[in-house]
């Protein structure tokens, strides 16, 4: 009996944490979402969700975040193989993080003035004869910056799951038989798939809300659902419609999550059981 | 199923509770005593040495904090949070704040520099009589340009904005009043039109310009414009004038459709503790000196006369930042146009950013 | 080499980098259809020879021969080898089924061939009924049947074995140990098994290969090796040993600290520094007076089919024996011991020179 009051005495905090910032807020963002500028309650916020503009963001804002993930995962995935390769690989994990730890505002500044018409990498063309481009405020720069930012999201864990693997459960599927790009498929990515999804998840949640990239990269041409709710809480003053687009923000991510789920098949020898 | 409504139950208890905890945050006044005036301004829109000078001649403590729109400033003292007791909202926002009864009135009795003020920004619609507000700043919207990077483009009319020549040259400032605005004034509307029909049309109008458009952002623009990453930009005089002033081979035009004519003023919000201070800070501000020091600061136009005789001519003559008279009489003040019709509006600069890409 | 030569190694040397060779100039003959074992220490480069075998890695110089042509720079899936891997390598993400499928798959066989040859393996290991598990779900000896399974269903010339044993109970091991040995000869497939524990090796092999530091020390059958071990190293890790320094005297003489005995060694230069092992098998206890030796029984272990005594001679050296006969601990005895128990082991002779001189007794034995 004393375990049990004990115990559920040290849980206090960790349900006040959750009840104060995790179930108080989504409330009361769920509560807002019913209400009208002048303060009656209404269903419109809803009813104009699916009007064609904020259907489009929507569309437009899951593009963006899927061609994200997917160039984020396109590089993450071989960087973070190789980086188990090598000797000192915790030291160049380090360096791959280490980035992150920078203000993501000061990194898409850094952009600005990199893919300016005068940047770097404009003077870098101009050495092969190039003309300057427009690189700034294009789907390009705005995909390469986020892609940029996100990669230490995406490496990390899929290192720690391929880090993980036994590597003589590569040998074994050698020696069965199986060429590199089957033991890929058939052994390394089931036994990594937890670790892309959780990157999965680490990127494509927070592309889909992207607001100030896409101000300062992409010069507001592409708009998220992150856009659509600053704008609304900040500018309009429609807290409604913003908490509106929220939930919605709210339930695509649950979505995401049950489908990048983790079934943990067989955690026991994903690692090495030595 | 138990799970759940446990889970319901405790979300709407913590609905109660919170509420309640609104409400008395509402209530109680920040912590501000009297020797501490705080201050809420946009950002680099005042000389910090006056701050000091101001300090040092009136014995307060001041507190500085900034701003970026006029949304989010009345929405912090909307909270309440912080007592502020001089904040610096638009014309359009003094309206709104004065319907929501954020503002004290003014004692003028207690700023005998108000005289410095030129009477043309006196008593104006937004505030009749100057009971709440007194003149700070204030410009218009226009068109900067480089001409070495053009031929020959004038922008006496938003038209030339439609330039085939000008793709991809354009930047945009981030303010769905002041687009909307443009494409109202481009077709002769007024940039307070609340007509459906008008405002579609002028939603149109601007869709044809996203082939031109380069990019829709905030104070970036002076950064670009000046480093001459693009050839021509929608933004305030004041800002306009912080460009040509890093740049000398920028231009600053008015067309002459009309455009907007903005005001900043100094007002004492209702939750202000400091208001013998507010009121020693406004007319340490309209000081002829102070202001002309400010004006040299900051870049943008003052309404005050005295201080004016003592600046640089050149500056001062510039009718491409003091306009004359005559020149005003195009140019529209924002007006509030409830929040009903500011969410219009921005669902429309919506669509058309949607649309720019 | 014999038409029955499967694998051959010609001056193989296996090095990571300038300081590190793991394997020095390796040369050895493998035949078809035997049971082979590489033992030595940890370090010893017999897991290299393995994975040598099996194309993990490629040898550094010399070349390697499977069945006559040359596979330095073939691929280990191109390779007709399997593998039994020290920790099974068996895929977690998988039951027992796919697991022993998966190289069938690979070679994207029918669905019913599969099927027919997983379940034909499985039968081999006992594990029929178990195709649904999951490899979390069985224990370790079991797992280890699903790994041997997985390699022979391939039905590869070849099938080595790392260590397959070492994570397994005593009891479970040396009931494996029987049915290893057994599989092997159902199979009549060669078995190429790593091991560093001699009982294992014995029990097991038709010929094997005692590794030290990357070297071949001496290879044979486990009698030749045990009898007949060519120096103080291969006598020390095979089995327990008395081994003392001596000198030979002459033909057939052999000297212990001042004491001289009767061997059967021949061909050995006049006072030449030898080695001397005595199994402690060998030892018999007898009373003092008649012993060839004297010792002094130090301590005495009862190992259930034999007692086990320490015993020291008066020049301090150790002499283990092994008994059924019981002593008194602190008391005197004699240790009696045929000439043939001797075994002379000359300084630093290569394998050839010893095989050589072997050899040369069996011609005189033969000549007698």
């Amino acid at each position: 009996m004393q375990t049990k009051t004990t115990k559920a005495f040290y849980l206090i905090p960790y349900y006040v944490w959750i009840v104060l910032f995790v179930v108080a807020p989504i409330a009361l963002i769920a509560y807002y979402s019913f209400f009208d500028l002048s303060g009656n309650f209404t269903l419109d916020n809803y009813q104009n969700f699916f009007t064609s503009v904020y259907l489009k963001l929507t569309l437009s804002s899951f593009w963006y975040a899927f061609l994200i993930t997917f160039f984020t995962l396109l590089i993450a995935y071989p960087t973070a193989y190789l980086l188990t390769k090598t000797r000192h690989k915790q030291l160049w994990l380090l360096l791959i993080i280490i980035p992150s730890w920078i203000n993501l505002l000061l990194k898409t500044y850094a952009f600005i003035g990199i893919f300016g018409l005068y940047g770097p990498v404009n003077a870098f063309l101009n050495v092969f004869g190039l003309e300057e481009t427009q690189i700034l405020f294009t789907d390009f720069s705005f995909v390469f910056v986020s892609v940029y930012i996100f990669i230490p999201f995406m490496i990390l864990p899929i290192f720690n799951s391929l880090d993980k693997l036994n590597p003589s459960l590569m040998d074994a599927s050698r020696d069965l038989g199986a060429s590199s790009w089957t033991t890929f498929s058939k052994v390394i990515l089931p036994l990594t798939i937890n670790g892309v999804k959780a990157g999965i998840q680490a990127v494509f949640i927070p592309s889909l809300s992207l607001f100030m990239i896409t101000r300062l990269i992409a010069g507001n041409k592409v708009i998220t659902l992150g856009t659509a709710i600053e704008q609304q809480f900040l500018v309009t003053q429609n807290w409604g419609m913003g908490s509106t687009i929220a939930v919605f923000l709210i339930i695509f991510m649950v979505i995401i999550m049950i489908i990048t789920g983790q079934r943990d098949k067989g955690a026991y020898a994903n690692g090495k059981n030595k | 199923m138990k799970e759940i409504t446990r889970a319901a139950i405790a979300i709407v208890v913590v609905c109660i509770i919170l509420f309640g905890v609104n409400k008395y945050l509402n209530q109680s006044s920040g912590n501000a005593s009297s020797d501490t005036l705080t201050i809420f301004n946009w950002g680099e829109y005042i000389d910090p040495d006056l701050i000091s000078q101001f300090e040092e001649e009136s014995g307060y403590r001041v507190v500085y904090e900034t701003f970026d729109s006029n949304e989010a400033m009345m929405t912090k003292i909307e909270q309440g949070g912080t007592s502020y007791d001089i904040a610096v909202p638009s014309e359009y926002a003094i309206e709104k704040m004065k319907e929501n009864d954020l503002l004290q009135e003014i004692d003028h009795s207690k700023i005998p520099n108000l005289s410095n003020i030129d009477p043309y920004f006196l008593d104006l619609a937004f505030d009749p009589k100057n009971k709440y507000s007194i003149p700070y700043f204030w410009g218009t919207v226009g068109v900067v340009f480089n001409p070495s990077l053009l031929d020959g483009q004038t922008f006496d009319s938003w038209e030339s904005l439609w330039d085939p020549s000008l793709e991809g040259e354009v930047l945009l400032v981030d303010g769905a009043r002041e687009i909307i605005g443009m494409g109202l004034n481009s077709l002769g509307y007024s940039l307070n039109s609340t007509d459906e029909k008008e405002l579609l049309e002028a939603t149109a109008k601007l869709k044809e310009l996203t082939p031109n458009v380069k990019a829709i952002i905030g104070d970036e623009v002076t950064q670009l414009m000046i480093n001459e990453e693009a050839s021509v930009a929608i933004t305030f005089s004041g800002q306009a004038a912080d460009m040509m002033w890093e740049n000398e081979g920028l231009d600053y035009s008015v067309p002459e459709e009309g455009s907007n004519l903005w005001f900043d003023n100094m007002v004492i919000p209702k939750t202000a503790a400091n208001v013998e201070g507010a009121h020693e800070f406004i007319n340490f501000m309209l000081d002829a000196e102070v202001a002309a020091q400010n004006a040299d600061y900051v870049g943008y136009s003052i309404p005050n006369t005295a201080a004016i005789e003592l600046m640089d001519e050149e500056v001062t003559s510039d009718e491409r930042f003091y306009p004359l008279e005559e020149a005003r009489e195009n140019l529209e003040v924002y007006k509030n146009l409830g929040l009903e019709m500011l969410g219009k509006y921005n669902e429309l600069f919506l669509e058309f950013k949607m649309s720019a890409n | 080499m014999s038409d029955n030569t499967i694998i051959r190694f010609e001056n193989v040397t296996k090095s990571y980098d300038a300081e590190t060779t793991v394997l020095k100039n390796i040369n050895l003959e493998l035949e078809r259809g035997k049971f082979y074992t590489l033992l030595g220490p940890s370090g010893c480069g017999k897991t290299t020879i393995l994975r040598l075998i099996a194309g993990f890695m490629q040898p550094t110089s010399g070349s390697i021969y499977f069945n006559g042509k040359l596979i330095n720079n073939v691929p280990a899936n191109e390779r007709q080898v399997n593998t039994v891997f020290q920790d099974y390598a068996l895929f977690p993400h998988l039951n027992v089924f796919e697991n022993v499928a998966f190289g069938l798959r690979i070679k994207k066989l029918g669905k019913k061939v599969i099927e027919q040859k997983v379940i034909e393996a499985l039968k081999f290991v006992n594990l029929v009924g178990y195709e649904k598990r999951e490899i979390a779900e069985m224990s370790g000896g079991q797992r280890q049947r699903v790994a041997i399974a997985r390699a022979i269903v391939n039905d590869p010339e070849i099938i080595l074995l790392d260590e397959p044993l070492s994570a397994l109970d005593l009891k479970l091991r040396s009931e494996m140990q029987y049915e290893l040995r057994e599989l092997q000869q159902r199979l009549g497939k060669t078995f190429i098994f790593v091991t560093h524990d001699q009982e294992e090796a014995l029990a097991m092999s038709d010929e094997i290969f005692v590794l030290n530091e990357g070297e071949i020390e001496q290879s044979g059958t486990p009698m030749d090796i045990y009898d007949e071990p060519i120096n103080r190293y291969v006598a020390d890790f095979i089995g327990e040993s008395n081994i003392v320094s001596g000198t030979m005297v002459a033909d057939f003489r052999v000297k212990i600290g001042d004491k001289e005995f009767e061997c059967v060694d021949q061909g050995l230069n006049p006072n030449e520094k030898v080695d001397i092992v005595i199994r402690p098998e060998d030892l018999e206890i007898t009373a003092v007076d008649k012993g060839k030796m004297k010792v002094k029984v130090d301590t005495q272990l009862f190992r259930g089919v034999h007692y086990e005594l320490s015993t020291y001679d008066d020049e301090g050296n150790e002499w283990l024996v092994h008994s059924t006969k019981k002593a008194d601990v602190g008391a005197s005895i004699g240790l009696d011991f045929d000439p043939e128990a001797i075994h002379v082991m000359r300084l630093n002779e290569t394998e050839e020179e010893f095989d050589k001189r072997l050899e040369s007794y069996g011609e005189d034995a033969y000549a007698n």
